[in-house]
This record gives structure tokens, sequence and C-alpha cells, in this order.
């Protein structure tokens, strides 16, 4: 059955994955007892540092980064761990995994604060360093329950409207919409004159929309909404705000404003369609101004912050806990690794280019430039009207953990139905549901 | 008794049937391909065409270049997690099979139906704790930890493959051989084992194609290491945010490629194994 | 079985089934353990220490309607898939089993999806069934309104169960060709004489002597629509608006995502409970079968 030459096949193979094995030592070098000793003994700091891999930020990026790093700090050497979107589906999984793995990284990016926060995995930074003196505004702004673990760098709106100039025009839409009842007219003139008003996708899309329309009043209105929330003074249900951010939403997908089988869009393909001309208006965060200026398209984008109820400017962005990269509570070497933290965000060179890549806007004093795109120009002119405040970050107090699921449900939910997917009080109460069930 | 022309024409209707049916098994595969060295208009103009003056070579070599990216490593890591696989879980399972096939009572049974636990889970629910395992066991970031990983995780399904086969190897062997004076093991090895050739081809290869073509385990469990598989640098290309047909045809392509040539190589001896005529009587 | 050499034998049965079955105990059964325990804490995956809060998770579980609906999801895909991939399989096999070139070309491409790992299968579908995806785009060339597949609350479960289908098929119909080969040519052969149709031939000796290779074909397409989890990852991630969450999605979300990692234990717990009951109800209904067929 087995011929004899197919055996002497399988013995060599055999042989070949035994020595393979062998050879390789089997184990990890990296993390052995010399590794450290050798470093003690040049008091060479070794510090490892997570990165978060995406078309944007690549690792040959990363790469130059720590090159740069090391050049100015000798004595310090950086080595990167990949985490990556195809194995993790966030940062915040991939350090779990570490940690139960027993070998942490001293510097993570991309991670959520609370979660780790809460479980006393972060380093507290120090807030008097002398650095920190260049970030604009107050510094414990950031701040996550009374501690500072990160800083805030850079502004990231999040609650923008991209739009196709072109169409906006042959359309007859002259001016960009400010309340609900602009956007809908401007939508009904697009339809009638044959283009799709609203372009957007499925998958995480749909909760960012939620949070960007529910939250540009209520953070106008109500600050310290999650605050009320968590003393029970207030419900989803009693929330003026968010029933009308979700009867908006429906009453445009009843009209038919957004692009058919859109929950079926990836996000890579959405910016393509935007791009190759599908629609005329997009909603998305900044970082999407990076990858416009890079398309060649036949028509110039605008942009407008999506709108409120009575045309107060409110453009939604991240209000988080910082984004500079934060350290490990556990690190051998936290200040080493929280130089590295402020480098990649503060250097005139590679922080401009972070910010750049990601089409952020800079929120140190002074800022830092990079050559913006006339995209970004328009848009950097609406960022002095951006709200410190969001249904999924804070509203006063954190936002539930996890809350960004979900909102993309209901999100999916009435970008697939409609008003069919129920009330807005019925949807409202989903949310309730879900705070009442982490107590 | 059918008349030898309606049977032809039976036969006839069968082929046509199963013909479509292939081809319409293959067709995601065909698009796969062709796609893969299309330029991205064409890909969305035509999905099905070929257009022969516009093919391009680009999509596949842009992919290729990923740097921390050493061939050797790759396919070193790759062939000796599934080979080693293969062998220990073979062995092991198959003896364990012959053991649960012939024996009914209670405590049997009950290890039978522990089995089962392994197949009722996906994965990523028992990672965690598997890590928290293999650190204890100081088999974290090795290529031990990830093969005992596998080991385990492919042993239900070896298990109740085999006892299904062996359950038609008729008692009467076992009973003459004990009557010879042979012991279980003896009799496992020199009887049933020659016996479930079918069964050992292809679950040989489904192990074999599943160890390779899985990142997630080798991405969690050799992370850091210095060890990688292939699939795992092909899939570091595709994330949720990559949806640029043409760039992720080509890298499912690279991730598909090895192991098609593999089976078309050894076609003869994967469908032989699996047909190779009863044995029995 | 002869009580004679009770002691020998059960000393051999132990060699044979201890190297396996060990390796199987610490990374299957005590990992298993391990999240029944942590689902007697609050762990969230991240902190070094956890509170013991007894069965609140495990009651809790109880009254969660995204559980029980994504429970109901769950074996939307598991029933019918079983039954049609079995049906479809086995069929198969008979009708490629041979050694013309053309059953070659049959058993090689219905195989084939098999080799393709199922995060890779979810892509290439994704790819064919997104609404502006190859079909769609077929369908337009030919002036047919476009369907979303996967974006659709009715349509997008259905499409995960063909795409599962589809990929499960060429796994059995492998499996079942094995099985055929257990059996004695010579049966056919009489039969033959007998003048039994194809069809009769079939139900008394092919469906019979198959059912060893049936009851571990059913357990494994039935447990792996019950944790189905990759293919309908990539294609449809649990949505549009949880219409394809199945409960192996929901656990790994509820327990990575929302950082509520005992909690995902519990919810894992459970699904292993239901899916090892109904399991092991229908293998013993089928060893039985198996017994009384085979002797």
């Amino acid at each position: 059955m087995k011929s004899s030459r197919f055996r002497i096949a399988l013995g060599i193979l055999l042989v070949f994955c035994a020595a393979f094995v062998w050879a390789s030592g089997g184990a990890d070098a990296s993390k052995s007892d010399s590794a450290a000793a050798s470093a003690a003994e040049t008091a060479e700091i070794e510090i490892s540092w997570q990165v978060w891999i995406t078309p944007n930020l690549t690792r040959t990026y990363y790469d130059e980064v720590v090159a740069a790093f090391e050049a100015e700090n000798p004595g310090i050497t950086v080595n990167i761990m990949e985490a990556d979107a195809s194995a993790s589906s966030s940062a915040g999984d991939f350090i779990k995994m570490r940690l139960a793995a027993g070998d942490v990284p001293d510097l993570w990016t991309n991670v959520d604060i609370p979660p780790f926060a809460d479980g006393g995995q972060l380093w507290e930074i120090p807030v008097d360093d002398p650095d920190l003196k260049l970030v604009n505004g107050d510094l414990m702004d950031a701040e996550y329950k009374g501690k500072l673990y990160s800083f805030i760098s850079s502004v990231q709106p999040q609650g923008c409207m991209f739009y196709n100039k072109t169409m906006f025009e042959a359309a007859g839409i002259t001016t960009t919409p400010k309340t609900w009842a602009e956007l809908d007219d401007a939508c009904a003139k697009l339809k009638a004159a044959g283009f799709t008003p609203i372009i957007t996708g499925g998958e995480w899309v749909p909760g960012l929309i939620i949070n960007n329309v529910l939250s540009t009043d209520l953070v106008i209105n109500n600050p310290t909404f999650w605050t009320d929330i968590n003393a029970g003074k207030t419900t989803f249900v009693d929330t003026p705000e968010i029933l009308e951010g979700i009867a908006n939403l429906q009453s445009f997908v009843d009209n038919g404003y957004f692009n058919k089988g859109a929950l079926s869009v990836g996000y890579a393909d959405l910016e393509q369609q935007f791009l190759s001309g599908k629609a005329a208006i997009y909603p998305m965060g900044s970082w999407f101004t990076a990858a416009e200026a890079a398309a060649s398209k036949d028509f110039e984008v605008g942009v407008f912050s999506i709108p409120t109820k009575d045309g107060r400017p409110s453009l939604v962005a991240s209000a988080g806990y910082g984004n500079a990269p934060v350290v490990y509570a556990k690190s051998e070497n936290p200040e080493a690794a929280f130089e590295l933290s402020k480098f990649y965000v503060m250097d005139p060179v590679y922080g401009a280019k972070s910010l750049q890549m990601d089409g952020l806007f800079s929120n140190l004093n002074p800022p830092l430039e990079y050559s913006m795109s006339p995209l970004q120009l328009d848009l950097a002119a609406l960022v002095p009207t951006a709200q410190f405040g969001n249904l999924q970050h804070r509203l006063g107090e954190p936002g539930a953990d996890g809350f960004f699921d979900p909102m993309t449900k209901i999100g999916q939910l009435i970008l697939a139905e409609g008003s069919k997917a129920g009330s807005p009080a019925s949807l409202a109460k989903v949310f309730d549901d879900y705070v009442a069930s982490l107590k | 008794m059918k008349s030898s022309v309606r049977k032809r024409a039976n036969l006839a209707v069968m082929n046509v049937i199963l013909t479509f049916g292939s081809l319409l098994f293959l067709v995601p595969f065909y698009i796969t391909f062709i796609n893969a060295f299309k330029l991205k208009e064409d890909i969305v103009a035509s999905p099905m065409t070929i257009p022969f003056s516009r093919l391009t070579f680009d999509n596949i070599l842009r992919n290729l270049n990923s740097p921390n990216f050493n061939l050797f490593i790759g396919y070193g890591t790759s062939v000796t997690l599934a080979v080693l696989t293969v062998f220990i879980v073979i062995s092991a399972a198959s003896a364990c099979a012959y053991v649960l096939s012939r024996n009914r009572r209670a405590a049997y049974r009950y290890t039978y139906l522990l089995l089962l636990l392994g197949l009722l889970l996906p994965i990523q629910v028992i990672l965690l704790p598997i890590v928290k395992i293999l650190r204890v066991a100081k088999l974290m970031f090795t290529i031990w930890g990830l093969l005992i990983l596998y080991i385990g995780w492919y042993m239900p399904f070896a298990v109740f493959t085999f006892v299904g086969y062996i359950g038609t190897i008729s008692p009467q062997l076992d009973e003459s051989a004990k009557i010879d004076g042979a012991n279980e093991a003896q009799i496992f090895l020199r009887i049933i084992f020659p016996l479930i050739g079918p069964v050992l081809t292809s679950v040989s290869i489904y192990i074999a194609v599943w160890t390779w073509n899985d990142f997630i385990s080798p991405m969690i469990i050799l992370g850091s290491s210095k060890f990688y598989t292939v699939t795992m640098g092909i899939y570091r290309a595709i994330g949720q945010y990559t949806q640029k047909w043409e760039d992720v045809f080509a890298i499912l392509l690279m991730a598909i490629v090895p192991l098609v040539v593999l089976f078309l190589f050894m076609q003869k001896q994967f469908i032989s194994g699996l047909t190779a005529g009863s044995v029995k009587g | 079985m002869s009580g004679k050499n009770r002691k020998g034998t059960t000393f051999w049965n132990m060699v044979l089934m201890l190297p396996g079955f060990s390796i199987y105990f610490l990374i299957i059964i005590l990992p298993i353990f391990m999240c029944f325990y942590f689902g007697f804490f609050d762990w969230d995956g991240i902190r070094d220490n956890m509170t013991f809060i007894g069965l609140d998770n495990y009651v809790r579980a109880l009254h969660d309607v995204n559980f029980l609906t994504s429970l109901k999801i769950t074996f939307f895909f598991a029933i019918p898939g079983t039954l049609i991939v079995n049906t479809m399989g086995m069929v198969l096999a008979v009708l490629v089993n041979g050694h013309s070139r053309m059953s070659n070309f049959y058993r090689s491409s219905f195989f084939f999806p098999m080799l393709i790992s199922g995060v890779a299968i979810g892509f290439i579908w994704k790819a064919l069934l997104s609404y502006s995806g190859v079909v769609n785009t077929l369908l337009s060339n030919w002036n047919v309104e476009a369907i979303d597949f996967l974006g659709s609350i009715a349509l997008a479960p259905w499409s995960i169960l063909l795409v599962n289908t589809w990929h499960d098929v060429g796994f059995v119909t492998v499996l079942y060709l094995a099985g055929l080969q257990a059996i004695p040519g010579d049966l056919y052969d009489s039969a033959f004489i007998d003048g039994a149709s194809k069809l009769k031939q079939f139900t008394a000796i092919t469906f019979p002597w198959l059912a060893p290779s049936l009851t571990s074909c059913v357990i494994f397409t039935f447990t792996g629509y019950m944790r189905l989890y990759d293919i309908v990852f990539v294609m449809t991630s649990g949505g549009p608006g949880g219409a394809t969450e199945t409960i192996a999605i929901q656990t790994i979300r509820v327990g990575f995502n929302q950082n509520r990692f005992s909690y995902g234990s519990s919810l894992a717990i459970y699904m292993l409970v239901i899916i090892g009951v109904i399991t092991v109800v229908i293998t013993q209904f089928l060893r039985k079968r198996e017994a009384q067929l085979i002797s």
C-alpha cells in the first residue's frame, strides 16, 4: 500500500524536520537570560514596542521611526512587535494574549485605555515632565479616573461629511448644510439630479455613523451624559437627542439617500467607491484626508461637519484618554518607553509625519506642521469647533465598556431597514439594556 | 434489465451533471486565479474574463516584497509543523481509535464521549487558557508548543474518523490473533494498522492542509519568536483594512498555490490512497 | 469478549491510548476546565487578579436575549446544513467512486475547496457575493438588478449557508469515499447477479455499510456548524444587525472585544453543554444503529 519509495521519502522528511527544530534550538533566543545579562553589562536598555500595522502606517514606517529614535538615544534599543489586524481584531486583544503568555511589550500603540487602566496594567506618566508643557490645553483633559496614562497630542475629527464638490454644484447646492433639515434638502436635490446622496459601508462603519450622529447635539446639550446615565438620572430612551438622532437617520434611509447594499461594502472598498465618484457625501473620520491627498480623482472634495438640530457647529472628535502610546505598568524601563512614545508623537519630523499619514491635526503648542492638502486645510478651519466628548469615549464619565458594539449593531439595523427596524424608543432601549447588562 | 442504450444515456446524463457540478465548485478558484493577474479596472469591469493583452504580474510582485519574511524559515517551519503533526497524530490517534472501537465498556464509552469535547468549541475560545498552560510548561514561543497544540487539537477528528473505519473491520481478526497469543498492541500494529490505509491517507491530507493553512494559532503561539509559517507571512498582508481586490486575489493565490501544486503533484498518490479498492474478504 | 486476560488487556489498552489522550487532555480538557473555572469570577482578561462572584455569570447567560438569539441562528445553519452536506456527500461519493479519468477529475474538483483555509474561502466568496462583487457585476451585465447577498438581513444567513455547504461537501465526500473502500466488493457482485437495481444496491449494501462513516461525518458537520466562526467572521462579522451572529462569534466578541472574559467563558461553557448534549444523543443513536447494521 505504501511503496518503499514513499517510506524513504517520508523518512527523509522526518529527519529534515527533526534537524530543523534541533538547529533552530526550538526556543526563542531573544527572551533568554543571556540577552538580559549582556544588556546589563553594556548598560543598554532594550524595550519592545507593539505597533499596529495599517495600510497607512506600515512596518517600514515604524522601522524608520525606530532608527531615528535610536540615533537620538544611543543606549536604547527598540524591538518592534507587530500587532496585526489579521490575527487580532484590535491591538487590545493582542496585548491580552501577551499578558497571558507572560511576554508583554513595554510600549503599546492603539490600545483602548480604559479596560487596561482598570486592570492596573498601565503606567502613569509623569505629569511634570517638561516636554508635556507643549501640549495644548489642559493636560488633565486626558485623565481617566483621575490618572494620566497618555496625553492628547493630536485632534482627530470624526464627524466629518466629505462631499464631492462637482456633484453639489450640479445639483444646485450652494451652501453646505448646517441643520438636519438643510441636509435633507441637499440630499433630495442630489437624488433628483441622479446622484447617490450618501455612501456608507458595513462592518464597523455604521458604529461610527451612529456615534457621530447621536453625539453632535448631545455633546453640546449634555456634556455629562454618561455621568447621568451611570448615576441613573437619565436613560437613552428618555434623551431627546438620542431619539431624534435615530429618527433622522431612519428617515434618511427611508428616503433612499444611502447607497444600496451599503452593509456589504467593506471599509477600503467604501473609500475607493467615494473616490471614484459613486456618491456625493461620505461620512467618515479625518483619516480619510490622508488617502484623499494621495488619490487621483477628477473632482474636488470638500467637508462639512454633521449637522445639528439648530445649526450650531459641533464637530465630533476623538475624545479619548490620549493618543501617545501607553507604557506597560510592569515594564522594566518605563522611562525609556515613554521617551519613545513622546518621540513618536512629538518629534518635529516623525511626529509630523505620523500626523500626516493619518490625517490628524496637531494639538501641540507650537503645532507640528506638515504640508496640508486643500481638503485638510478646509478641515483645519473646522477644528476649532471640535468638541471634546462623544458617546463612545466619554461624556463626563467614560463611555460604557465595549459600547461600540451595540452602536454598530443598531447602526447596521437602521441602515438595513430604516424605520422598519423599530421605533427610536425601541432602538434606544437596546443601549439601555446593554448598559444594564454590564452591571 | 436496462438496455445498454438506456444505461449509456443515464451515464451520460450523470456525467453532465457531475461535470457541471465540478465546474461550479471550481469557479471560485478560477476567479481568484485570473483576477490575481488583472488590473483593478479589469477586475471591476468584467470579473470572469481574461483580457489576455492586459495581464500583469504587478499584483503578485507588489505583495511578494515583504521585508522580514525569510522563505527558508517560513517554508521550513510550515513543513516541519505539518509533517510532525501528521505523523504524531496518525500514530497516536489510530492507536486510541483501535482501543475505543473494540471496547464498549463504560469507561471506554465515556472516554469516547470525552473526546467529543474537542469538537464542540472554536479554538479562539480556549486559546487564552492554552497560552497560559503553555506558559507554565515553558513552551510558549516555541515550535514544540505549537506542535503540542496541533496534536491535541486534531486528536478528536482523527480518532473519530478512525473509529468509524475500524468499526468495519471484523473483530474476528482480533480474536484469531488473540488465540495465537498476541496482545492488543501487536494486534493493532500488525493487523489493524495496515488495513486502514484509505482513512490514514484522507486524515493525513486534511491535517496537513489544515496545519499548513492555519495562521491564527501560529501568530499567537510563535508570536515574537524568530519562527513563522508561510501562511502567517502571507496573511499579514490581508487585514480588516484591505479590500483592494487585485491585492487580495494575488495574496490569496500565493497562499493557495503551494497546496495546489503539491496536490496536483501528489494527486495519484492521494487519490489512489483513497480508492485503494477493497482488500477484504 | 473473554474475561481471561482482562488485566493484560487493560495494560495494553492504556499503552495504546495514553500518548494521544494525555496531549489531548492538556490542550483541550484542561482549558475547558479553566474556562468553567473562570466563569465563576469576574475576570476581564486583563487584570492580574480576579474576584469570585459565584454563579452570577451563569445565571445571567440564561436571560441573555442576545445569547438565545444567537443559538437560534446557529441552529438555523446547523440542522439544514448537516442534512444537505451529508446527503450530497454520500451521493457524490458513490457517483465518483471509480478509476476512470473523469472520476479522478470529479473527485479532485469536489475536494478542492478543502485545500483552502476557512479564512481564504470567506474572502473569496466575499469578493464574489458582495454588493459590488463578481456575481452582481455579472448580473448587471445581463441587466439583472443586483442582489444584496451579504448586506440584507434576510439573505445574509442563506449566503453563509451556501458557502459553508460548498466548503463542507468535499470534506465529507472524501471521508465517505474512504468508507466505501471498506465494503467488500463481492457483496455488490452477488447483488448484481440477483438482479438488484443500482438504487437497491445503495439502500441494501452501501448505506448500511457506511453507517460508521455516517456517524463520524454527521458529528463533524454538526459540530462544525455549531461552532462556525471563520467564514462568518470574514464575510459578515455576524452582521448585518446580528443576523448571522453565531454563538461562536458572539462568545468571542463578548469575551474579547467587550473585555468580559469570564462572562464569555460562561457562554462558552453553555455552548459546550448544549452542543455536547445534542451531539451525544445523536452519537448514541447512530452508534447503536452502527452496531445493529454491522453485526
